[in-house]
C-alpha cells in the first residue's frame, strides 16, 4: 500500500514537472520567434537558429505533454458502449484496456535500443544530438505504463469487490 | 486483409473506451505484425517522431495559444457586445448575435470547441436572461461554432493542408467563403424560425453605443487580420503569423489590464495539452499511413472504386455520407487522418481540386460536433447550460436543414471555396 502511495506521489510530481517544462518550452518558442521576426523587420537580420530550435522545443512540448494527457485522463475516449455495461463487466473492460496500453508502452520502450542508434548526428545550427528529441517520448511512455499499472490494479480491485458484494447479496 | 485488421481492431478498441491515441497505436502494431513487419515495430515511434518534427504543423500551437489567450483576457465578452450592438435588434436577435459573434471569434480561435467554450457561457447566459429556452440557446451555440474551422486561422485546415500537401494560405482563403455561407444560412434559418416562434426582441442600439462597442470589440478582430495579412504579404510564415497574433493578444491584455499571470499559465497549459493531443494522434496515425502506403491500399481503392462510382459528384456524395456517419462516433481529426491518405489518390483520379475536397470534407466532419451520440459540442453546451442532452439534440436537429443545404452547395459549386484563393494566389 505504501509502495503504491509512493508511486502515486512520484507520478503527481512528474506530472507537475513535465507540465512546467512543456509550458516553459512553449513560452520560449513564442519569445524566440517574436525576437526573430522583430530582428528581421527592424535590423534586416534573422536569427538563423530560431527556427530549428523552435522545432526541437515543439517536439519536446508534445512528448513531455504525452504523459500529462494520460495522467489527467484528457485523451479522447468513447464510453457509449461501456457505460451501458454492468459494473463488473465495465471493470473488466477497464482492466483489459489498461493491459493493452501497458503492452503498447512496453513495446514502444523495447524499440528504444533500435531507434536511438538510428537517431545519430547533430541537429543543424543547434548542435545537440538528434536522439535527444526522442528522450522525453520514452520517458513519457515509461510513466504512462506505470500510471496504467496503477489503474489496472484499481480495476482488478473494483472487479473483485463487486464480485464479493454480489456473493454477499446472494 | 491488413486494412480490415487495421480498422477492425481500431474500431473495436474505440468501442471498449480505449483512448484514441492508444487505439491507433495498438491497431497499427497488430496490422504491422499481420503484414509481416513484426521485426520493424520501431517504425511506430519513428513515425511519431517524424510527424512531431514536421515544420508545416508548427503553426498549430501558436494559433491555439492565440485563441486561448483571447479567451483568457476576456475578449469574448467584448465580441459578444459588439455583435449584439450590430444585429441584436434583428428578429431572433440574440440567436443572430450568437452566429455573428462566432464568426468574429473564429478569427482568433480557429477551433469550434474553443468557440463554444469561450463564447458559450456568455451567449447562453444572455439568451436565458432574455427568456430564450436553455435548449434553444445551447443548440444555436453549437451550430454557430461550425463556422470556426473555416475562418482563418483554422487548425483543422492546417492539418488537412499537411495531409494533402497543399498550401496553408490557399486552404485558409478557401475557408472564408464557406464559413460566411454557413453563417448566412444559420442567420436566415433563425429569421425563418422567428416567424414561427415568439422570440424575445430588443431595441436597436444607438450609433453611439455601436461606436463604443466597436472601439472595445474591434480590437479583437485585429488578430485574424494580422495572421492573414502576415501570410499573404510574405512578411511571416504561417507559424510566425501565429506568433505575431499571440504577441498582439498579450499586448492587448496588457493594455486592457486583463492579462494575469494565472490566466497566461492557464492558456499555456490548455495549449500544450490540446496541441499535443492533436500532434500525438497525427504521430501515431503516421505509421498507419506508412503501412497503408506499403500495402498499396489507397492505390487498390483508386483502381477499384472508379469502376463502382462513375462521377466525381457521386464520389463526393459517398464520402460525405460516410464521413457524416463516422462523425457520429469518432472525432474529426482521427477520421481525417484515417481517410485522407486513402482518399487522395481517388480525389486526384476524379480530378477534384484537393483544396475543394478539403473544404467539403471539413464541412462533413464538423457536423459531427452537433450529432448525437458523441457530438463533443453537445456535451460542452449541456454542461454550460444545464439543459437536458435530449432537449438540446431536438433543438439542434432543425438546423441540419440549412447546414446540409450548405454542404450540398459546397460539394456542387467548387467556386464557393476556390474563388478567393484563385483571386489572391492564382490557379493551383
Amino acid at each position: 500500500m505504501r509502495l503504491v502511495q509512493g508511486i502515486e506521489r512520484c507520478l503527481a510530481l512528474a506530472e507537475k514537472a513535465f507540465l512546467f517544462i512543456a509550458n516553459s518550452l512553449l513560452f520560449a518558442m513564442l519569445v524566440i520567434n517574436f525576437i526573430n521576426i522583430a530582428s528581421r523587420l527592424l535590423f534586416d537580420k534573422a536569427i538563423i537558429w530560431a527556427f530549428p530550435l523552435t522545432g526541437v522545443f515543439f517536439v519536446w512540448v508534445i512528448f513531455f505533454s504525452f504523459f500529462v494527457i494520460y495522467r489527467r485522463g484528457q485523451d479522447v475516449a468513447i464510453d457509449i458502449l461501456t457505460r451501458r455495461m454492468p459494473t463488473r463487466l465495465r471493470a473488466a473492460t477497464e482492466a483489459f484496456v489498461a493491459v493493452i496500453v501497458i503492452a503498447l508502452m512496453v513495446l514502444v520502450l523495447a524499440q528504444a535500443p533500435v531507434l536511438v542508434p538510428r537517431q545519430v548526428g547533430t541537429i543543424d545550427l543547434i548542435g545537440i544530438q538528434r536522439y535527444w528529441l526522442a528522450v522525453p517520448f520514452f520517458l513519457s511512455c515509461f510513466l504512462i505504463a506505470i500510471e496504467f499499472v496503477l489503474r489496472l490494479r484499481g480495476s482488478i480491485r473494483a472487479f473483485l469487490d463487486i464480485a464479493d458484494d454480489q456473493k454477499a447479496v446472494s | 486483409m491488413t486494412a480490415v485488421a487495421l480498422f477492425g481492431v481500431f474500431l473495436g478498441l474505440i468501442a471498449l473506451r480505449t483512448p484514441v491515441i492508444m487505439a491507433i497505436g495498438v491497431a497499427v502494431v497488430g496490422a504491422l505484425v499481420l503484414a509481416g513487419f513484426g521485426g520493424t515495430l520501431w517504425i511506430v515511434p519513428m513515425k511519431a517522431l517524424e510527424a512531431a518534427s514536421n515544420a508545416s504543423l508548427l503553426a498549430i500551437p501558436f494559433f491555439v495559444l492565440a485563441g486561448n489567450l483571447m479567451n483568457a483576457i476576456g475578449v469574448t465578452e467584448r465580441i459578444f457586445n459588439l455583435a449584439n450592438a450590430l444585429v441584436g435588434h434583428f428578429r431572433a436577435g440574440l440567436a443572430q448575435v450568437n452566429v455573428l459573434a462566432s464568426v468574429m471569434l473564429a478569427g482568433g480561435t480557429g477551433a469550434a470547441t474553443a468557440d463554444i467554450a469561450g463564447l458559450g457561457a456568455v451567449e447562453i447566459r444572455a439568451m436565458r436572461e432574455k427568456g430564450y429556452k436553455a435548449s434553444f440557446a445551447s443548440a444555436i451555440t453549437v451550430v454557430s461554432a461550425i463556422v470556426a474551422p473555416f475562418i482563418p486561422p483554422s487548425i483543422p485546415l492546417v492539418v488537412y493542408a499537411f495531409l494533402a500537401n497543399v498550401s496553408v494560405a490557399r486552404m485558409f482563403l478557401a475557408g472564408v467563403g464557406p464559413g460566411l455561407l454557413v453563417a448566412l444560412s444559420l442567420m436566415l434559418f433563425n429569421r425563418y424560425l422567428a416567424t414561427r416562434q415568439d422570440f424575445p426582441t430588443q431595441e436597436r442600439a444607438s450609433l453611439k453605443e455601436i461606436w463604443g462597442h466597436t472601439l472595445t470589440g474591434a480590437a479583437a478582430l485585429v488578430a485574424p487580420a494580422i495572421i492573414m495579412g502576415g501570410i499573404l504579404s510574405g512578411i511571416a510564415t504561417a507559424s510566425e503569423a501565429g506568433v505575431l497574433a499571440c504577441a498582439y493578444v498579450i499586448f492587448l491584455g496588457a493594455i486592457l489590464r486583463t492579462l494575469t499571470w494565472q490566466a497566461l499559465v492557464k492558456a499555456l497549459t490548455e495549449t500544450v495539452l490540446i496541441t499535443s493531443m492533436i500532434m500525438l494522434i497525427i504521430g501515431f496515425a503516421a505509421s498507419m499511413g506508412w503501412l497503408m502506403a506499403i500495402e498499396q491500399i489507397p492505390q487498390d481503392m483508386a483502381r477499384a472504386i472508379p469502376g463502382m462510382i462513375d462521377t466525381p459528384i457521386l464520389f463526393l456524395l459517398a464520402v460525405m455520407i460516410s464521413v457524416l456517419l463516422l462523425g457520429c462516433f469518432i472525432d474529426g481529426v482521427t477520421i481525417k487522418l484515417l481517410l485522407v491518405p486513402i482518399l487522395l489518390p481517388l480525389v486526384d483520379a476524379y480530378a477534384i481540386d484537393r483544396v475543394h475536397f478539403g473544404i467539403v470534407l471539413q464541412m462533413s466532419l464538423i457536423l459531427g460536433l452537433a450529432t448525437p451520440p458523441l457530438g463533443l459540442g453537445l456535451f460542452i453546451v449541456a454542461r454550460l447550460s444545464g439543459a437536458p442532452f435530449e432537449e438540446i439534440v431536438s433543438a439542434v436537429i432543425p438546423y441540419f436543414i440549412p447546414l446540409l443545404i450548405v454542404l450540398a452547395i459546397l460539394a456542387t459549386v467548387p467556386a464557393v471555396s476556390l474563388w478567393l484563393p484563385t483571386f489572391f494566389l492564382g490557379p493551383a
